[in-house]
């Protein structure tokens, strides 16, 4: 039976939610109390309602493609030079977050959960779960993502409750501790977050079979996944106090080792190293798969299974060279800030672009 | 010039020989003796074929040919041989067809292999003196062991029949239920050798007609000697066939297969085997049971809960044990951890080996049961699980607390009612044991990942094996969770359904309406 196209618009708005999310939850809290303090979780909502504008951007550009091929759609918008720079840029920035995220992902468990063990078998064992998602296809990774977020969205709302009965709220307090020129600074430090998601939007919008639904859905999840930041953060906060949670730069986990409720409610780490495992899958095996497809568009004579296991061995390699958690850091910071911020000013250029373009053609005729 | 990648041939196996003659010409003649040598050299070496010729009235010769198992031989003399010999005028074929053997199944043949091949039917075949035409008569009798309950689908509320190996009978026992004539049953004969039945059961305008389609040419592709059953069949007709997880749905039940027809699926069915294949099957389905649906809604929801967390336990039970005994004991707390190590003291093992030599030991246990007669089954289990347990532990061979996560592990698989699955999770808990055993957590969990990109990449008959969870449908996974009552089941699965979604008309309910037209009934009025 001829398989068809399975990806709608509800599920390509669960993956840009979950690539939004991703592992960010680990360290947001840390990465923003040296900025607004006390403030930090609103910085969360505000960044991502600003954001939302190049949400609808991405949405709008893809219906003005040709729907079901992102390089097809790239190619329309930039025309075949520009889309190949485009889609060259686009790739490395997804391969070097998928190689960023299963650095990270694997540093992390070594230290905390596996320290006798090799962080080199870590490696290899997550990266072949990528690859071996890439190997099956877009549609079979986002099935799997949807299905993981079956058991992650429990995990984590498990955790969340936990944590609110060891918050003591006022540790959020003053509510307003922040400059604005401090917020614009935060702002600018969390938006390679949701970007992840505007990218992952611009990836599949192109993709669903009913794009007239995507527009609203991709807002509202990326709404969602910021809502749930901003309450990670606040629970963090409001549980450790400003200055422990600024001491770790993952304060998530000793978050978990605090929560003691009465001698019965403790070890919740044991909620935590699955989703920090499964957060960090679902997101490298969404940048993997994103960077293959893009790579696949680029270079259509480099086929599977060649691609999936070529660009893993690539990852692998890259990703053994960092020896400790900063060099990991300054190569997501490489990915977020010099390949990811630029794409921040290029979307709105090409939705410009292509308005231009459409007026002009409407007009000739 | 042509320079495409060459079209590779189908290579079908060569042909073997099926009878052991050939004859010359593959006719019947009209000449007797050739037509009655030639069968019988057709037919030759079978202890079990009778021959005899009669005579009519006019002094013609009739010959029969029967194998003596599979013919009704009373209704035979009755039916054929007497009023044969009792006629008086002469004999043509259609009068014989028509006047002296009153039998619907009576039909004229002339190839001598069709007629080798529907006397191993259960057909009588008539050689006529002068006729170039044979006359087949269909008076079968098996010796099956007619209906009985089900065996390993069995319950405690809703019909208790399960198939038996007659395919007719099967069929019928269908049609009993749903009398209508929307049910349709399209056959393919199946098997170089054995030209076994094969029956695809639909209803017509709920069935979508690509997935019969699909299923009729996916069973014309099977080019095989013999088939056993349908059970052999399903390798053949899954879409990943070397995947654990099962992708169509063995069933015993008449009542499964109704129901799963009444969704829009189809059946599959074959002679010699009381199991029908459901397809298209979705993987969270192995948590209904067809007692569902004859249960309370609540109660029904608490068992299917209740599967859930069974079919957890059984994969990772004895992994995420083994992980927090072995890799992360600070998560255990204090006092469950102190009792774990004061009960492994004097155990020689680690707590690996402990486990899997634990767990294979309980899979013989079951294993041994399941082959031996029931009484004798049940005598086994409890010599495995409470003598040999207590002995163990006694000797210090197992800690205690090993067994009991050993047994929960063993046990609560099979509240699973889908004997496939059950036998798929008994091999998954050792792939998750082992892993978990060589990168504790890290290892649970990768088996849990690898696991699920595994069933969400499968597919059934096309469709995905994991829907409604993956792609997602908020009707049916909801259905996974909840059994909600059968008057609120108004839909069948939307993306399985022909034209005909709907299954339930609306106003059924028995609560009273809104505008108090059907009020419940004052009793004392």
């Amino acid at each position: 039976m001829k398989q068809k196209t399975l990806v709608h618009s509800l599920q390509a708005a669960l993956v840009i939610f979950a690539s939004t999310i991703g592992t960010v939850y680990f360290p947001l809290a840390a990465v923003l109390i040296p900025f607004v303090s006390t403030a930090s979780w609103y910085v969360v909502l505000i960044a991502f309602l600003l954001t939302t504008l190049w949400t609808l951007l991405s949405t709008w550009l893809a219906k003005q493609a040709p729907a079901g091929n992102f390089g097809v759609a790239v190619e329309t918008w930039l025309g075949p030079i520009l889309g190949k720079v485009f889609l060259l840029w686009f790739a490395a920035y997804w391969f070097l977050l998928s190689i960023g995220v299963l650095s990270e992902v694997s540093f992390v468990f070594h230290i905390v959960a596996l320290p006798a063990t090799p962080i080199g078998v870590l490696q290899v064992a997550f990266l072949f779960l990528v690859i071996y998602t890439d190997l099956y296809g877009i549609e079979t990774c986002i099935r799997n993502i949807q299905a993981l977020l079956m058991l992650a969205i429990p995990l984590m709302l498990s955790f969340l409750l936990t944590a609110f009965a060891a918050a003591r709220w006022t540790n959020l307090l003053p509510l307003l501790d922040a400059s604005l020129v401090d917020m614009v600074k935060a702002t600018y430090y969390i938006s390679p977050y949701p970007l992840a998601g505007i990218l992952t939007t611009l990836f599949l919008a192109v993709q669903v079979q009913d794009q007239e639904q995507i527009g609203i859905k991709s807002v509202l999840f990326h709404w969602l996944a910021g809502l749930l930041l901003a309450l990670i953060v606040a629970v963090t906060i409001a549980v450790l106090g400003c200055c422990v949670t600024e001491s770790y730069v993952y304060p998530t986990i000793p978050l978990a080792q605090s929560i003691n409720i009465g001698d019965t409610l403790v070890g919740v780490e044991i909620l935590v190293y699955p989703l920090w495992l499964l957060s960090g899958y679902i997101k490298s095996a969404i940048a993997f798969v994103i960077a293959s497809a893009t790579v696949a568009a680029l270079f259509p004579a480099f086929k599977q299974p060649w691609r999936a296991w070529g660009l893993g061995l690539i990852v692998l390699v890259v990703a053994m060279l960092p020896a400790n958690l900063r060099e990991v850091g300054r190569l997501l910071n490489i990915c977020n800030f010099h390949l990811g911020i630029p794409f921040y000013l290029v979307i709105p250029v090409i939705a410009i672009g292509v308005k231009l373009k459409k007026g002009r053609k409407q007009h000739a005729k | 010039m042509h320079h495409g990648r060459k079209k590779r041939a189908i290579k079908r196996p060569r042909p073997i020989r099926e009878l052991q003659q050939r004859p010359e010409t593959d006719v019947i003649t009209g000449h007797f003796e050739h037509d009655f040598q030639a069968l019988s050299d057709l037919l030759t070496n079978s202890s079990d074929l009778r021959t005899s010729i009669i005579r009519t009235q006019d002094g013609k010769r009739v010959a029969l040919f029967f194998y003596a198992g599979l013919i009704n031989q009373q209704i035979l003399n009755q039916n054929v041989i007497h009023p044969i010999q009792k006629h008086a005028a002469p004999l043509t074929a259609e009068t014989l067809l028509q006047r002296i053997i009153k039998s619907p199944t009576g039909e004229m043949e002339k190839s001598l292999t069709t007629l080798a091949t529907v006397l191993a039917k259960g057909a009588a075949v008539i050689l006529m003196e002068g006729l170039d035409r044979a006359i087949t008569v269909t008076l079968p009798q098996f010796h099956d062991r007619g209906i009985e309950r089900s065996q390993s689908e069995d319950v405690l509320i809703g019909p208790h029949h399960s198939f038996g190996e007659d395919l007719n009978k099967n069929l019928g026992l269908l049609r009993r239920y749903l009398s209508s004539p929307r049910l349709k049953i399209r056959t393919v004969q199946l098997g170089r050798i054995s030209k076994s039945d094969v029956a695809i059961v639909y209803i017509e305008g709920v069935a979508q007609e690509k997935l019969v389609k699909e299923a009729e040419e996916r069973l014309k592709r099977i080019d095989i000697d013999i088939i056993p059953g349908v059970s052999y069949l399903i390798e053949f007709l899954e879409d990943q066939p070397f995947t654990l997880l099962p992708q169509l749905k063995p069933t015993e039940r008449p009542d499964r297969v109704l129901g799963a027809l009444s969704e829009g699926r189809i059946a599959i069915m074959a002679e010699g085997d009381p199991t029908c294949l459901i397809a298209p099957f979705f993987l969270p389905e192995t948590m209904q049971s067809a007692e569902d649906y004859y249960e309370k809604p609540l109660v029904a929801t608490f068992l299917r809960w209740l599967r859930l967390l069974s079919a957890g336990f059984s994969i990772f039970l004895p992994g995420v044990w083994i992980t927090l005994a072995s890799f992360h004991h600070g998560i255990i707390p204090p006092t469950l951890f102190n009792s774990i190590v004061a009960g492994r003291e004097d155990v020689p093992f680690p707590t690996i080996i402990e486990a899997f030599l634990l767990l294979i030991a309980f899979d013989i246990v079951i294993e041994a049961s399941t082959r031996l007669p029931s009484a004798v089954g049940q005598a086994v289990g409890i010599v495995g699980a409470i003598i040999l347990g207590q002995s163990a532990v006694q000797a210090s061979l197992i800690s205690p607390t090993m067994t009991i996560v050993v047994a929960l592990s063993g046990l609560a698989v099979y509240t699973l009612p889908s004997p496939s699955s059950v036998s798929a999770i008994r091999v998954l808990k050792y792939f998750v044991l082992g892993l978990s055993s060589l990168l504790g957590l890290f290892g649970t969990i990768w088996a849990f990942i690898f696991i699920t990109i595994k069933a969400v990449s499968m597919r059934s008959f096309g469709y995905p094996a994991v829907f409604p969870v993956a792609p997602f449908n908020i009707r049916g996974w909801i259905d996974i969770f909840l059994k909600l009552p059968n008057t609120m089941l108004k839909r069948r699965p939307h993306f399985l359904a022909a034209e005909n979604e709907k299954r339930l008309t609306e106003g059924v309910t028995p609560y009273p309406g809104k505008d108090g037209s059907r009020e419940t009934k004052d009793p004392s009025s």
